[in-house]
């Protein structure tokens, strides 16, 4: 079973259908009130408490995931009800409070519990859109073996241009020390290719525009056919060109693949600090109301 | 100088062997051995031998690395290296004869420094899950902070609250879960928690509602809840702040319903209330009405009002004679103009729009019922609500008319065309007109007593009022005019007559006609007031409101829990301390 595509589908979406439940029960118990709705009234104590249960629950995914000697139900099971009970917890959350907003730490835990679910949904979107399409990016390499793949294209372009003209060699050497690749997280994400090469050897820090490679394979290819070559030359500049040519299609799968891989971390970035503060927040929302009962 | 030289990229090596002055390393393409990448220079280094052995010198500008530091010259043994940007150089023995050296030039001597996607700061996002986790700990001490520390300070000491308020830091305001009722939201209250929540985790204690609300009366004659047997309540049960939109006053049914919902019966004041769910047919009982009754108590009468429910709906007793349906439609009594009578040409609503002011003979009877009793005398009336001077007044009024002669001069001549009064007629009728034969004053004693019997027991106060005769008593105290006792309120609950003056009827008259009705009662013992069926015509619960297309009512729509009159509720409260 994949994961990617049936973390919803689990078990006949059971856990769906238990959150579905809650919500029905929960929006009764919100209706069963005849004075206006309001966090300190039996249903809203009532809500508020199953809502912070499930906030607790909710964030012990995070431990139960790392628990792999546990046998509480499968990572894929709590997943699934990680998904649906997020969910509904953004209802049941909002019926609690009977829409009351305002600027205290009540509505602060509000807004950092709907940032959280906010970004698990982005997160879900992302691990049911993202995994098919960067498997078939990744061509069945991991990303060690593309990283790997990139150092030998990079070594042997090295290797081959060592036997060739210092303008070419300073070129290869330039186009290898100034490529781009990853960064910091935005960088990743931004996928921005801002590699430079430098064409002339007299002057190595005379940079230009080197993006998709273009202006070293154009240069490369360009003194193919060029007659002072020997014939031994030619064929390491053929031997050249191939292998800078593969580098580049390597560089843009990793880099397609670095801003997909990003944004499946990033959004947990969000999510998981936000709901460790929710977990605080939360606790002081609890204490507060009883403190200034 | 002779050489062996072995140029390697870190996966092949190209050997050779060198022969010259000296060695020159560098990026040019003149160079014995060609170095490339941007820390190279044209011409790097030169290797040479002198007395002492090896040496290398850079040109100006341009330096190598040996031994950790950065040289233009150096002497150089077997073993030593030395770095060119990535380079390394490195100085080795070599057996074979007449070669001083054996030279391993390393291009990349690490294949790590070859720039790679690998390197670590390239991907920032594999250290990911160390931000998270740092993120995670800074915003719930962020968290924790402002939402749990600082208020929890400021609310244990009230000087750093002072400081806190000064540097705009969170204090235990942002935990106020919404907007304080307008009447609470003054200075003194709005920003000063502790006012009301004097304890922490202990409820806001009704002696702070009561250090203000110190007139508010209770719902009971004594504390409701000891007669409930219940736990003593608080204001805070009903009453509930920092709720949007404010529900400091309930206006749902459950919290009267709570315990009204069963039949209520005290020992002590022989009341029984029965079960109440709601306003609507099956959920509310019939209405009870207060019925001003006539208690005696020996030789006292004293009114009270009684409640009585609608199903033994009983007489008004009011002491008053008004058949309504006389008075209505138009056919029998007309107003000035000529027109039927308008309900409001009686009874006008009060400033509250609930009660009517009250009817008096001066405003609603007089004009039609003025008390003449002498046609001839247009104006003269007898004085109303003064029974006892009626005799009086009649006999000094008839004296005058036996012993003045003009007078007597003009009756007699009007006396041709008019009736005379009946009462000086009948005086000495046996003697024909004018028979009274005896002295002036007996002629107007005795007028005075026909006159008196007329009023008070077929015409004048007769009309409207109860009059009790008693043959025993003196003369002046012969006629009791039992004193009117008009219902002013009927219910307890409140009613707005002013937002129920609606319907098809055209006229304000139809109005009240829909409720009250008058045009049907022919006597003043009748109850017009309208049972709870003609309410839920119009009016249901709640819950039955949005099914049944009615008006929704709610117990405080027309009930208050404070009720007017009962007992202070600080009383009730100090009382239960003292238990």
């Amino acid at each position: 079973m994949a994961l990617n595509k049936n973390i919803l589908l689990f078990n006949n979406s059971i856990y769906g259908k238990i959150a579905l439940g809650l919500g029905i029960v929960c929006s009764a118990i919100y209706m069963s009130s005849e004075a206006p709705a309001n966090g300190g009234t039996w249903q809203g104590y009532t809500l508020g408490t199953i809502g912070a249960l499930i906030i607790v629950w909710l964030t012990l995914l995070g431990i139960r995931k790392r628990s792999y000697r546990s046998s509480m139900g499968t990572v894929q099971g709590w997943t699934s009800a990680h998904v649906y009970l997020g969910l509904v917890l953004l209802l049941i959350g909002t019926l609690h409070c009977g829409y009351q907003f305002g600027w205290n730490i009540h509505t602060l835990a509000y807004v950092l519990m709907v940032i959280v679910i906010l970004s698990g949904m982005y997160g879900l979107w992302l691990y049911l859109m993202l995994p098919n399409s960067m498997e078939r990016n990744r061509k069945n390499l991991s990303r060690e073996n593309m990283l790997h793949q990139f150092d030998h294209f990079n070594q042997e372009a090295v290797i081959i241009a060592a036997d060739l003209s210092p303008d070419i060699q300073n070129a290869v050497g330039s186009a290898i020390k100034h490529t781009t690749l990853g960064g910091g997280a935005y960088a990743q994400i931004r996928a921005k290719d801002s590699s430079r090469v430098s064409l002339d050897a007299s002057q190595p820090l005379n940079l230009v525009d080197n993006r998709d490679q273009k202006a070293l394979l154009s240069y490369i290819a360009h003194e193919l056919p060029k007659p002072k070559h020997s014939a031994e030359q030619h064929e390491k500049l053929q031997a050249l060109l191939d292998v800078l040519s593969q580098r580049k299609t390597l560089l843009n799968s990793l880099r397609l693949d670095m801003h997909r891989q990003t944004l499946l971390h990033i959004w947990l970035v969000i999510h998981i600090p936000f709901s460790i503060a929710l977990l605080g927040v939360l606790t002081a929302h609890i204490i507060s109301v009883f403190f200034y009962w | 100088m002779k050489l062996v030289l072995e140029v390697s990229t870190g996966e092949e090596a190209i050997v050779r062997e060198w022969e010259g002055k000296a060695l020159s390393l560098g990026r040019s393409p003149d160079s014995d051995v060609q170095l490339f990448g941007p820390g190279v220079a044209e011409h790097h280094v030169r290797l040479f031998e002198d007395s002492d052995g090896l040496r290398i010198e850079c040109p100006t500008n341009v330096s190598v690395t040996f031994n950790d530091e950065i040289v233009r010259k150096a002497k150089l043994e077997i073993g030593n290296s030395f770095y060119i940007d990535s380079h390394k150089i490195t100085i080795r023995a070599s057996d074979k004869p007449g070669v001083i050296a054996k030279v391993r030039i390393l291009q990349y001597d690490d294949v790590s420094k070859i720039p790679t996607a690998a390197t670590p700061e390239n991907i920032a996002v594999r250290s990911a899950k160390s931000n998270k986790r740092k993120w995670s700990y800074g915003l719930l001490a962020l968290g924790l902070l402002i939402s749990l520390a600082f208020p929890m300070l400021s609310s244990l000491d009230a000087q750093k609250k002072l400081v806190f308020e000064e540097y705009g830091l969170p204090t235990d305001t942002v935990w106020s879960s919404g907007e304080l009722a307008s009447a609470h939201n003054i200075p003194g209250i709005a920003n000063e928690c502790k006012v009301c929540h004097e304890s922490p985790f202990v409820s806001v204690r009704d002696s702070v509602c009561l250090t203000c609300h110190q007139e508010l009366p209770a719902h009971g004659n004594n504390d409701i809840h000891e007669q409930v047997g219940e736990d003593p309540r608080k204001c805070l049960s009903c009453h509930k702040e920092h709720n949007e939109p404010s529900t400091l006053v309930h206006t749902d049914n459950a919290f009267c319903t709570d315990c009204h919902a069963d039949a209520l019966s005290w020992a002590d004041n022989k009341k029984t209330l029965p079960p109440v769910l709601g306003f609507s047919a099956k959920g509310h009982p019939e209405f009870q009405l207060q019925y001003l009754t006539p208690e005696t108590n020996g030789m006292h009468t004293e009114w009270v009002n009684m409640a009585h429910g609608s199903s033994e709906k009983a007489s008004e007793i009011s002491n008053l004679t008004f058949p309504h349906d006389l008075h209505l439609g138009g056919d029998k009594v007309q107003r000035a103009d000529g027109q039927a009578m308008e309900c409001s040409d009686c009874h006008s609503l009060d400033k509250n729009g609930e009660h009517f002011n009250p009817i008096t003979m001066d405003t609603s009877c007089r004009s039609c019922h003025a008390l003449e009793f002498d046609i001839q005398a247009k104006g003269r009336e007898l004085p109303h609500g003064e029974p006892e001077l009626v005799l009086q007044q009649l006999t000094e009024y008839f004296a005058l008319q036996y012993t003045d002669p003009v007078l007597r001069a003009e009756r007699e001549q009007d006396g041709r065309r008019l009736p005379s009064i009946a009462s000086m007629s009948a005086v000495g009728a046996e003697n024909g007109r004018d028979g009274c034969k005896d002295e002036a004053i007996e002629c107007a004693r005795k007028a005075a007593l026909l006159e008196a019997e007329t009023q008070f027991e077929r015409t004048g106060c007769a009309i409207c009022h109860v009059i009790m005769k008693d043959e025993s008593k003196p003369l002046k105290d012969r006629w009791h005019v039992e004193p009117i006792q008009l219902q002013d309120n009927w219910y307890n609950a409140r009613f707005d007559h002013t937002v129920h003056m609606v319907g098809d009827k055209k006229t304000e008259t139809g109005m009240c006609l829909t409720c009250h009705k008058a045009n049907e009662s022919s006597v003043s013992s009748d109850v017009l007031i309208p049972d709870l069926g003609m309410c839920v015509q119009c009016h249901t619960d709640a819950r039955e409101a949005v099914t049944r297309k009615q008006v929704s009512s709610s117990c405080i729509d027309c009930h208050s829990f404070h009720i007017p009159g009962k007992p202070m509720m600080l009383d009730a409260y100090l009382g239960r301390q003292h238990d």
